[in-house]
């Protein structure tokens, strides 16, 4: 008995290694041949997916490139067969290879892309931004290649369509690892009024520039009848609103304290800005505002519902926003009430927004040269931006007489919520709603923007996150109610100051003045 | 019937287990009454233990669109069922082996399945294993395989087989049974409380399992409930936090699910498990404290 055992035991084991080897030897590079459930990744198109062998077995079968990046497969999966299949096409006949997109849910995408990567699959492409696949650590772990040489030579147009600031921003060690998807990068603070209240109110809101003049809107409009949750200032504002209003520049995140301002001499300073008399000046005032009966008491707690804000009572308040982007202009009409808009303040650019969407070329990658194409195609060619973003017309989208983009009524193939997230947003239909020179703004207000002098700093807060997170528990207690008035300035400010004191505020502005300065030295 | 006597020490233990069982029951509570909460109380007020105007609405949204939901619930219920019982037959039949007296490799081979019990391969091997030789990507078996033969159950069930004297093998093979036979018909029977145990808590693992299909999963039909859950929260968070709210993001923040529509999609997920647990519930205990003493 026991023998047989022994015998069987053996069998066992030597057949599972060889099903293993035998596995192993055959299929070492690719993971797309067991498809048998049903996925719908593979159009009939970008079937010849096994480019391990293709490559290397005949020259004159096309490379397909994998392009990884995030959407709501929810919103795409009933479409993607016909879409994939439409940008083959264009892949094909303007740049000679075949294209596989993998959409990964933003929950997944980070896990899953290490994985990848680590493993070696081929990921030609890849999303990678400040916030999702965080772009410094993955170039740190040299998971990206260096785009410098490339881009020139197989990416022209789009290459240069960059001004060479906004390439400066993706630089880290002086060299680009990825290529920018150009959105709206200026920042544009503003006042909106509703426009049935102004005019029946009579308020000049044209010559409205700080929130001192808005102090007349409220008192006409308290005047008028209307309650304070009608018309009183949006409950968002914040440090980084207030940031934008006095142009302080923040670093390594909106709400940590130390923002610069520059000195006569033209070199950046680091201070607080909770500190600053501009902010104490303002929690006066909106306390001052508060006494009058201008706040609304519930402001802090509505801003959790920031649509319904929008709609209550027919109206929007005097509403302030750190941008201007596509098209907010028209689209805050609600229940034909249209916004009046009045930028106060220039537009202006930082590191941080410029380089919030980019897609890399991985180590992965098999075809880097083509790839790099892809990244130009993607910018540049409109078909293939408007097909990969709102799918195929007459199916997911129609364009009306105006040739403006109407959704059908159920897209099957819908991903423009993220528009910006996959190339230049400029070469994307104008909606139906939206101003028909709206990208064309928008473009000039980035041009036209003030870039920030310390463009292409990148602050690491590593050191001092204990201190952070400090300070980060201390202004979310206190910023909110003061900066809305709700709290009284002068029994509650010193203790405010105070708590940030014994959270290390200070360490954190000496941490972020040192590596300013050593930024400032190795660029000037 | 013998009276137990109450010492300060019974009295304590019972003060601390009663504070902790409420420390885990109290966020339950607040999620059933969330869910049963509307927006707008939700925001005036925050969270109580009972809604002032209790409302289906959140229940009501989630089910506005169904297919995502019950194609997920599809796929759990799929895992959970035939993972468990692959799982079973599996741990089962390896703890039979292993608590054989005439199998001569059994310490070898126990020592064979502790080891990667303290060692392991790390997450990348394990993803390369996987996707590369198993071809799991995008496959639903990726979610029943991995965890298929699971050592700390087949040890839990070889401890207990342990248990069953040696001498009723030996009684049935001496009336003529084959070593498949013991198996079936003398073993079987005898461990049906550790198999209903083992069991529970393997399906609890499966119905609660998003680690699998985050890393092998990206084909939106085969998404487990979980996964699909920390899918939507996190588009959601993505949506709110994101620098680049634009017009067109407005219009979408207003279909978001709120805090309501989040407990109601958690109490729907962990519902069946919940109801199940009850069932189990004697069983359960029942077979906890029959592992834990050994004589």
């Amino acid at each position: 008995m026991s023998k047989w055992t022994k015998v069987v035991v053996a069998a066992l084991l030597c057949i599972t290694l060889l099903c293993g080897c035998g596995s192993g030897g055959d299929t070492s590079g690719t993971d797309t041949s067991k498809d048998s459930t049903g996925t719908t990744q593979q159009t009939g198109e970008s079937q010849p997916a096994d480019t391990q062998t293709g490559d290397a077995a005949s020259s004159e079968e096309m490379p397909t490139l994998v392009y990884y990046t995030f959407a709501d497969r929810s919103k795409t999966q009933d479409g993607e067969e016909a879409v994939f299949a439409k940008l083959n096409e264009i892949t094909r006949e303007k740049i000679g290879c075949n294209l596989d997109v993998k959409f990964v849910e933003v929950a997944q995408f980070e896990q899953q892309m290490q994985n990848k990567l680590a493993s070696g699959e081929q990921i030609d492409l890849m999303y990678t931004s400040t916030w999702l696949n965080l772009y410094a650590p993955l170039v740190s772990r040299n998971a990206l290649l260096p785009l410098d040489d490339l881009l020139p030579v197989y990416a022209k147009e789009y290459y240069e369509s960059i001004p060479s600031d906004w390439w400066d921003c993706t630089r880290i060690n002086g060299k680009i690892y990825a290529a920018i998807n150009q959105q709206v990068f200026a920042r544009q603070p503003y006042f909106s009024y509703p426009s049935n209240i102004v005019e029946e109110v009579g308020f000049d809101w044209e010559n409205a520039t700080t929130y001192e003049d808005v102090e007349d809107y409220f008192k006409k409009c308290a005047d008028a009848g209307y309650t304070s949750d009608q018309y009183s200032m949006w409950g968002g504002i914040d440090g980084s609103t207030m940031n934008e209003y006095y142009e302080f520049q923040s670093l390594g995140g909106e709400k940590t304290p130390g923002v610069i301002r520059y000195e006569n001499d033209g070199k950046p300073v680091v201070f607080d800005q909770y500190e600053s008399e501009e902010f104490q000046s303002y929690y006066k005032f909106a306390r001052h505002l508060y006494e009058e009966g201008y706040v609304d008491p519930n402001v802090l707690t509505s801003t959790l519902e920031k649509p319904s804000l929008f709609r209550r009572a027919g109206a929007y308040q005097p509403y302030y926003v750190e941008s201007l982007e596509s098209g907010i202009f028209t689209q805050f009409a609600y229940e034909d009430v249209q916004a009046l808009v009045k930028p106060i303040g220039k537009p202006f650019i930082t590191t941080d927004s410029v380089i919030a969407t980019m897609i890399g070329v991985t180590v992965n990658s098999k075809y880097p040269e083509k790839a790099v194409e892809l990244i130009n195609l993607i910018n540049t060619d409109k078909e293939f931006y408007n097909t990969f973003v709102y799918g195929i017309e007459g199916v997911d989208y129609i364009l009306n007489d105006e040739g403006k983009l109407e959704k059908t009524e159920s897209p099957k193939y819908d991903i423009s919520v993220n528009a910006w997230a996959y190339g230049n947003v400029f070469n994307g239909y104008v909606l139906s709603t939206d101003n028909e020179n709206v990208w064309k703004e928008q473009d000039a207000m980035n041009k036209s923007a003030a870039c920030s002098d310390v463009m292409g700093f990148n602050c690491d807060l590593n050191g001092v996150q204990t201190e952070v997170a400090n300070c980060t528990a201390v202004i979310g207690e206190y910023e909110g109610p003061l900066m809305n008035g709700l709290l009284d300035f002068d029994s509650t400010y010193a203790e405010f100051i105070q708590k940030l004191k014994e959270a290390g505020v200070d360490t954190i502005i000496a941490e972020k003045q040192a590596q300013l300065d050593a930024f400032w030295e190795a660029n000037h | 019937m013998k009276k137990k006597k109450v010492t300060t020490l019974t009295v304590i233990a019972h003060v601390v287990l009663f504070l902790f069982s409420l420390m885990c029951l109290i966020p339950f509570i607040l999620l059933v009454s969330s869910s049963f909460t509307n927006r707008e109380e939700l925001v005036k007020i925050g969270i109580s233990f009972f809604p002032h105007e209790p409302t289906v609405s959140a229940y009501q949204a989630v089910f506005e669109h169904p297919i995502r939901i019950v194609r997920a619930f599809g796929v759990s219920i799929f895992i959970t069922v035939v993972g468990t019982i692959l799982n079973l037959v599996v741990c089962f039949t390896a703890a039979f082996a292993l608590s054989n007296h005439n199998f001569v490799f059994r310490r070898q081979v126990s020592f064979y399945f502790y080891f990667t019990m303290m060692f392991g391969g790390g997450i990348i091997p394990y993803y390369m294993v996987c996707t590369r030789y198993l071809h799991l990507s995008d496959n639903i078996l990726a979610l029943i395989i991995p965890p298929i033969a699971a050592p700390m159950t087949i040890f839990l069930m070889r401890t207990y087989l342990y248990d069953i004297p040696y001498t009723l093998h030996e009684a049935a093979k001496i009336d003529g049974a084959s070593e498949y036979q013991v198996l079936f018909h003398v073993v079987l029977p005898l461990a049906r409380t550790p198999l209903a145990i083992i069991g529970f808590n393997t399906a609890l693992g499966y119905w609660n399992s998003w680690y699998e299909a985050l890393l092998f999963i990206t084909d939106p039909k085969l998404y487990p409930l979980q996964t699909l859950l920390q899918n939507i929260l996190a588009y959601v968070n993505m949506l709110k936090n994101s620098r680049f709210a634009n017009s067109k993001l407005m219009e979408n923040i207003a279909s978001i699910p709120s805090t309501s529509i989040i407990a109601a999609t958690c109490l729907i997920a962990i519902g069946p498990m919940l109801l199940s647990f009850l069932f189990f519930q004697k069983q359960f205990v029942y077979g906890i404290t029959n592992g834990a003493v050994k004589e």
